[in-house]
């Protein structure tokens, strides 16, 4: 028994975030409403995985649920466990408070909505850094901003740093808020549609200098989109989500070779194709789609922490 | 060879904003044949945009000129029948319909604005075109709160077909949708393009929906036309780099297309600022 | 009432007890106004004979709120008073809402130049303090109550034009007015069937605040002698009459001034309250 335990306890150590049978319901109209059903998930230090879904799938709202930012509100009725190296964040506010900006981070949709407009670049550079050094001297500050800054490719910058968030471009504001997200070196990295709101080109350049980025610093990405070529891009290990369930958790490689539900078969089928002169066959809406969830080899969830 | 339903001649357009001027599009040509899908690529800036606002008469080039079937859209108010032979389907779907109207009133409009058919067949009329998008005739008295972006696009459709159009510009039309939706609304817009002989002008930076879609592409970038030509050649063998670099930034998700796209992968660089 | 539609909007007027009370407050005050005939205590009071036996009467079992320097029932009064306060909101915004919007939506959609003409005779009546401008109407006119509406109508419709104006200006950036100008539909479809109505929400709410503060102010008239005359019963009126006793014959300012103080506290939270269910059922 106790080569099993401290080997559960190894692995326990790699998993920086572990999502066991989370179930949400929102307050509604008529009682409340059910948005995720026993989702299970985890991250291992190191990996980018992939959560997909088409929008009300949940995806989103598992995001905010691993910043903390749900629970805030009070709003929703959250049961099973979240954690974050092994600290539980669900009914404890205190810890995710903290790590906020400094362990974990997020990086959005919209840069320019993400930011806040009132502040310069470096002020908000500041302002992140104090969370995880309350202490740190302004030059100091300056000095790890405007590494983080040349970390991301950002020409001049001084200038970026003494701009305001409206006076970036899109794809110069997406650097900043992923050398922002990145500047504590945290240990996750939550990405909810990162650069899907950019043009094709500054996406890809954006997207290759982050997996660049995060690869070097060695920290582990949880990535929710949508979009299935991104996915097919940078994630290692990929979760399908439809309706608040995980329907199929696969490798990248396997899930784009050989697709078993029928959720993501007909996801993949409806996809445009760059070397098809025609339209996709749209697939009909199936109760297939609910089909319970298919786990490719190698792909389980880990055991539950004992004790 | 007819003529072209669409001709864009040498078309400049300039802004005044914030005291500096901005060339939104600069000598632009093209013609779109009747019946065709033509599809216009750009990303943000290309100009795509100003060109859609002059076709719909929303803005007046400040030189060169657009003609539809060889009449110059040139005078300040169009005359009715010339709006109604071109129409727009938007890309927000959210916005693109009036909350406080109910679905067959926005349907109706065109047929009231253009005095289409009897008065009293109208409502039936309604529920013709319901139909013909796929959507059930008692979402007529509905209001669109509580429509998907899907349903809510199907309805933009039918309200656009109300008039009878004869070129239709699509700005983005699937952009704002999910996936299996977006599959659905194409196939829609396909069929009914087939069927009604209608000619699209499509606009969107989607470059894997226009290989299924488009007879005839022009690429548009910083508002010049930089590639035009049609879909089969341009994909075979795309001249331009700016084309090429696009092309080379498509996110895919088979083995096959990446084999296609990597032929210009090398062309993306990682410098910003 | 389209407004309450959706029912989510509904719960959360239900759930504030501040909207509650609001609601309340006007209920009450609209069924005194309506119903003063039949609650009123001594109707002939509201005229210009009371009861000379009960001159400035400190409030009794008889007389619940005192009786004024004539003798007269001070509640029967404030009563009859409720009445004519809410037909002077009625009339004024009955003028003030469409000529305010027509030219706010007017401005907020046509051309610059328009707009722009349209927007400075705005901001000039705006820029002009209200009392000022209803004094000078009332002092080239003889004071009468309706001397005093029209006074209040002339400084009140600004606030409707520039509400009109920005919300006009708003809705004309979303995707249903550029379809419906492709369409081909008329100028005044568009301002009247498509922009309008989404515009009610807010315009109702501000309707529903003013009633309190056009009160006040033409109760401020009153009280300078500009608006209704004697003998008809008017709440300005009556605080400015009662001054002079104060702080011995209290009752027959601070009745009346309460009076008011109720009427545009009601108005008030019912406005906030329906504001922020309008917000909560988007």
């Amino acid at each position: 028994m106790q080569g099993g335990e401290s080997m559960q306890v190894a692995a326990d150590e790699s998993i920086v975030l572990a999502i066991r049978d989370l179930h949400l319901a929102f307050p509604g109209l008529r009682g409340p409403v059910e948005v995720l059903h026993g989702v299970s998930l985890h991250v291992r230090r190191g990996e980018k995985v992939a959560l997909v879904g088409e929008s009300g799938s949940g995806k989103s709202t598992i995001a905010r649920l691993v910043l903390g930012l749900l629970q805030d509100r009070g709003v929703a009725t959250v049961t099973g466990s979240l954690r974050l190296k092994s600290r539980e964040i669900l009914g404890d506010d205190s810890y995710i408070q903290r790590a906020r900006g400094d362990r974990v981070a997020m990086i959005f949709q919209d840069p320019v909505s993400a930011l806040n407009p009132a502040f310069t670049v470096l002020d908000q550079f500041r302002e992140v850094l104090r969370r995880a050094n309350p202490m740190i001297s302004t030059a100091e500050a300056s000095r790890r901003a405007r590494a983080a800054l040349t970390d991301v490719h950002l020409h001049e910058p001084d200038r970026v740093l003494a701009s305001y968030v409206f006076q970036l471009s899109g794809g110069m504001s997406q650097r900043v808020m992923i050398a922002l997200a990145l500047v504590n070196g945290p240990d996750l990295l939550v990405a909810d549609e990162p650069g899907s709101s950019l043009d094709v080109t500054v996406q890809a350049r954006t997207l290759h200098l982050m997996d660049d980025l995060i690869g070097r610093l060695g920290t582990s990405v949880l990535f929710i989109s949508h979009n299935l070529g991104v996915v097919r891009e940078f994630a290692g290990r990929v979760y399908v989500i439809y309706r608040g369930r995980i329907v199929e958790h696969a490798t990248a490689a396997q899930l784009f070779a050989d697709a078993r539900h029928p959720y993501t078969r007909a996801l993949l089928s409806a996809i445009p194709k760059l070397d098809e002169a025609h339209v996709p066959e749209a697939p009909e809406q199936s109760p297939a789609f609910a089909d319970p969830l298919i786990e490719h080899e190698g792909c389980r969830e880990p055991l539950p922490v004992h004790g | 060879m007819s003529d072209p339903l669409l001709s864009v001649e040498n078309a400049t357009k300039r802004f005044r904003t914030a005291g500096h001027e901005v060339v939104a599009l600069a000598d632009v040509s093209l013609a779109v044949e009747p019946g065709e899908c033509h599809a216009i690529i750009g990303e943000s800036g290309s100009g795509k945009s100003t060109l859609a606002g002059l076709i719909l008469g929303l803005t007046q080039p400040s030189s060169g000129s657009i003609r539809f079937k060889g009449e110059t859209l040139g005078a300040r108010r169009r005359p009715l029948r010339l709006k109604r032979a071109i129409q727009l389907i938007q890309q927000n779907p959210l916005s693109a319909l009036n909350g406080r109207r109910t679905v067959g009133q926005s349907i109706r409009l065109g047929l009231d604005v253009h005095r289409l058919g009897e008065r009293s067949r109208r409502r039936e009329r309604v529920a013709e075109l319901l139909a013909e998008v796929g959507l059930p005739a008692d979402y007529a008295a509905r209001t669109p709160r509580g429509l998907s972006g899907g349903e809510r696009q199907r309805v933009a459709i039918a309200r656009a077909l109300a008039c009878e159009p004869e070129l239709l510009v699509l700005d983005e039309p699937t952009s704002a949708l999910d996936v299996l939706v977006q599959a659905r609304v194409l196939n829609l817009l396909m069929r009914t393009r087939r069927e009604h002989g209608l000619t699209y002008l499509f606009i969107t930076h989607d470059l894997a929906v226009v290989r299924g879609i488009a007879d005839r592409i022009s690429v548009f970038e910083r508002g010049r036309l930089v590639e035009a030509g049609s879909t089969d050649a341009i994909f075979a063998a795309p001249r331009n780099a700016y084309t090429r670099r696009l092309l080379g930034a498509v996110p895919v998700v088979t083995a096959e297309e990446a084999r296609y796209r990597d032929r210009f992968r090398a062309e993306v660089d990682v410098e910003e600022g | 009432m389209k407004l309450f539609a959706d029912s989510l909007g509904w719960q959360a007027f239900r759930r504030n007890p501040l909207s509650l009370t609001g609601l309340l407050l006007v209920v009450l005050v609209v069924a005194a106004a309506l119903f003063a005939d039949l609650i009123a205590p001594y109707p002939s009071h509201a005229g210009p004979i009371g009861d000379f036996a009960a001159i400035s009467a400190p409030p009794s079992n008889q007389y619940l709120l005192g009786t004024d320097t004539i003798g007269r029932d001070l509640l029967t009064r404030i009563l009859y008073a409720y009445r004519l306060s809410l037909e002077m909101a009625a009339v004024v915004l009955a003028i003030t809402t469409p000529v305010g919007v027509l030219i706010g939506l007017a401005a907020g959609y046509f051309g610059p130049i328009t707009s722009y003409v349209l927007m400075r005779v705005t901001d000039v009546f705006l820029s002009i303090p209200p009392l000022v401008l209803a004094l000078s109407i009332t002092g080239f006119l003889e004071p009468s109550a309706i001397h005093g509406m029209m006074a209040v109508a002339a400084m009140w419709w600004p606030w409707y034009a520039r509400l009109a104006y920005n919300l006009t200006r708003a809705e004309k950036q979303e995707g249903y007015v550029l379809a419906a100008e492709t369409i081909g539909a008329s100028v005044p479809h568009i301002l009247f069937r498509e922009i309008l109505p989404n515009c009610m929400p807010a315009i109702f709410t501000k309707m529903t605040i003013d009633v309190g503060f056009v009160i006040l102010i033409a109760s401020s008239l009153s009280f300078l002698g500009l608006g209704a005359q004697a003998p008809t019963p008017d709440l300005g009126s009556m605080v400015a009459d009662g001054a002079k006793y104060m702080p011995d014959a209290w009752w027959l300012s601070v009745f009346p001034a309460l009076a008011i103080l109720l009427v545009v506290m009601g108005f008030n939270l019912l406005g906030d309250g329906l504001r922020e269910a309008a917000d909560a059922g988007r």
